[in-house]
């Protein structure tokens, strides 16, 4: 029993009044979230892309967004750490079960953060979310053009575990484009000559920067300009091999031409090939200093 | 014989000597006659005394008081109301010195309720304070040794011994004052009446007292809905409600919301049916004032060890969405005086 709730004085008395309390209670059952909607995307919040295009030669990010539901609450689903999500190549062993690998299993938890926000109170139900994800410029193509898993895709698989412990889960699939790259060193650098010398030997290291195996083309911009004359770029012989003979190989052209170097796609550590260059100068005709442009340009495996 | 004879004989020598004889003779039987009287009227015997003394009947020296043990030792005559416990007796004295010449024997060999009475009872403006003891017991209004302890002091110079009557009065004693009580220009007594070993009666009489009125309740504790999903709807719950105080009543009701584990359920989600009145259903009220619910149940005031009540149905329809886990709220209950005394 509660004590008076009023002693209300009247005249030269007083009643007493009083009050009791009565302890209501109820047990809600939980409900299970659900994932509304799931996008995958290159730029943030954006609008989702069926094909995510890779950068080349570096970490990219790319962004897994959507909406999440929880009858309960969307209070229920707000802590970041009730959220997994798991980026895989359709064909990977184990499905979305997979093992971290950066080439095809993305199981991110320190190279990503979740974003939670929009809710706005115990009486609201829904939640945005934002995964944004960093992953390698490696990871396996899967679309059409892709030497190796074109028949794959990937997922994004969302998962919110609400606090007890029941779960939804959403998942989207997307294609990762193939992307074709290379770098090589900026210059080649034959010394200082004399007419009618051969240079020594130049190691250019092409290194694979995009997500598949490459050979390249390679063609010169024509001849080199000197201060004085000029030298043919079929002057300038390549070759895979170390230690090639300078009269045993051909020079470069001002078209592209193949070369099935056979360059494969990175996975744990840089993938390259080197490319032997000699510069033979004329006898007669040039001095100064002479330049042109060589472009290398990947292209699929043959 | 023979020997006198002869003797006789022996003298009829002279007449002189005869009369001599005889009157000698004569004063010996003489003496020995007074002898034997005398010794006959100082022999000791057996006489039967009696006194019959008058009973005197017993006395009551000062006061009758009515007391709180441990408390008010003297209340009557005093403006503190005597407000009843809620829902429960409560235990008063009612003290005061006893003296009978006849001896502390003649009163209290036998303190049973055929020798010593306590009436405690509401006596109507306009009357004496013994026009009231023929009331019929009540506990209500006419209580008649309502706990027989009594307690006896020292018997002081073989007369007198004051007494502590502990005597229980109950939650539901008619209220004697306040706007709500129609005996309100009433006034209680406590009645002591003592009877000696020849049943020679001394009645004293308490100086008047109030009892207040009281306005409570008890309500169900508490009230479990279960385990519901939410957009659903709880089966109906029984809230029983019990007057423990002297005053018919109705009830009043608010709450807060309910808190969840997560969320929480509006108060108005729960929803309540007066039983006299089936039809109508209404949400919980929000607080105290205008929006609590107003119930009109006039629950009598109980007039014996049966209490007296009512009861409601409440039910909880729970919102779809915005809410998990344990939700607990408190429903507050107000007793609401309802204008009339019960008896």
């Amino acid at each position: 029993m509660l004590g008076a709730l009023c002693l209300c004085a009247v005249f030269a008395f007083s009643y007493v009044t009083y009050a009791d309390e009565d302890i209501q209670s109820v047990t809600l059952s939980n409900v299970a979230p659900s994932i509304t909607t799931i996008n995958t995307s290159n730029d943030s919040y954006g609008e989702d892309q069926l094909v995510i295009v890779p950068a080349e030669g570096s970490d990219f990010v790319m962004y897994i967004h959507g909406t999440a539901y929880d009858q309960n609450g969307c209070s229920d689903i707000d802590d970041v750490s009730q959220w997994t999500l798991r980026l895989y190549r359709s064909g990977v062993g184990g499905g979305f079960l997979c093992s971290g690998d950066d080439s095809n299993c993305y199981n991110p938890s320190s190279n990503s953060t979740l974003t939670l926000s929009g809710c706005s109170g115990p009486s609201d139900t829904n939640i945005t979310y934002q995964w944004t994800v960093t992953l390698k410029h490696y990871i396996e193509p899967t679309d059409a053009s892709a030497s190796s898993f074109s028949s794959n895709d990937w997922k994004a698989r969302v998962v919110v575990n609400d606090v007890s412990s029941d779960a939804g889960y959403l998942a989207d699939s997307f294609e990762v484009a193939t992307l074709r790259a290379l770098t090589v060193p900026s210059v080649i650098d034959y010394g200082t000559l004399a007419p009618g010398d051969t240079s020594t030997q130049q190691n250019i290291d092409v290194t694979n920067t995009g997500n598949d195996d490459i050979d390249f083309y390679v063609k010169a911009s024509g001849a080199m300009t000197c201060d004085r004359g000029s030298i043919p770029e079929s002057e300038i012989h390549y070759d895979l091999n170390d230690g090639f003979v300078y009269n045993s190989v051909s020079g470069l052209s001002a078209s592209d031409t193949p070369i099935n170097a056979t360059i494969t796609r990175r996975t744990t550590s840089i993938s390259k090939k080197t490319m032997y260059f000699r510069l033979k100068v004329p006898t007669n005709g040039v001095s100064g200093h002479c330049a042109n442009t060589v472009t290398f340009t990947a292209k699929s495996n043959e | 014989m023979t020997n006198i004879s002869r003797f006789f004989r022996l003298n009829r020598r002279g007449e002189s000597q005869a009369h001599v004889v005889y009157a000698v003779t004569f004063t010996i039987i003489a003496v020995v006659a007074l002898v034997g009287l005398i010794m006959m009227n100082t022999e000791a015997d057996d006489s039967g005394q009696s006194a019959t003394i008058s009973n005197a009947a017993p006395t009551l020296t000062g006061s009758v008081l009515f007391y709180i043990p441990g408390g008010d030792t003297d209340i009557q005559g005093d403006t503190d109301l005597q407000t009843p416990t809620e829902g429960t007796w409560t235990t008063y004295g009612v003290s005061g010195t006893v003296s009978d010449n006849n001896g502390c024997a003649d009163y209290n060999a036998d303190t049973t309720s055929s020798k010593w009475g306590l009436k405690i009872y509401r006596v109507a403006t306009g009357t004496t304070a013994n026009d009231g003891a023929d009331c019929s017991s009540s506990n209500a209004s006419c209580l008649i040794d309502t706990y027989q302890h009594i307690g006896l002091g020292t018997c002081t110079s073989s007369v007198s011994q004051t007494f502590n009557w502990a005597v229980d009065l109950p939650y539901y004693l008619q209220p004697s004052i306040g706007t709500n009580a129609p005996a309100s220009t009433d006034t209680w007594v406590a009645r002591v009446s003592i009877k000696d070993a020849s049943n020679a009666e001394v009645t004293g009489v308490t100086a008047g007292f109030e009892i207040n009125e009281l306005n409570a309740l008890a309500v169900t504790p508490t009230t479990d809905y279960g385990t519901l999903a939410l957009g659903g709807t709880s089966a109906s719950q029984t809230i029983a409600l019990t007057n423990t105080g002297n005053l018919v009543q109705d009830y009043n009701v608010y709450s807060n919301d309910f808190s969840c584990v997560l969320g929480s359920i509006p108060k108005t989600a729960v929803k309540i049916k007066a039983n006299t009145n089936a039809t109508v259903t209404t949400p919980m009220g929000t607080s105290a004032g205008e929006d609590w619910v107003v119930l009109n149940d006039s629950v009598a005031v109980a007039t014996s060890a049966v209490s007296s009540g009512t009861t409601h149905s409440t039910w909880l329809v729970v919102p779809s969405s915005g809410a998990r886990g344990l939700c607990t709220n408190t429903a507050v209950w107000a007793a609401r005086i309802n204008g009339t005394v019960g008896d």
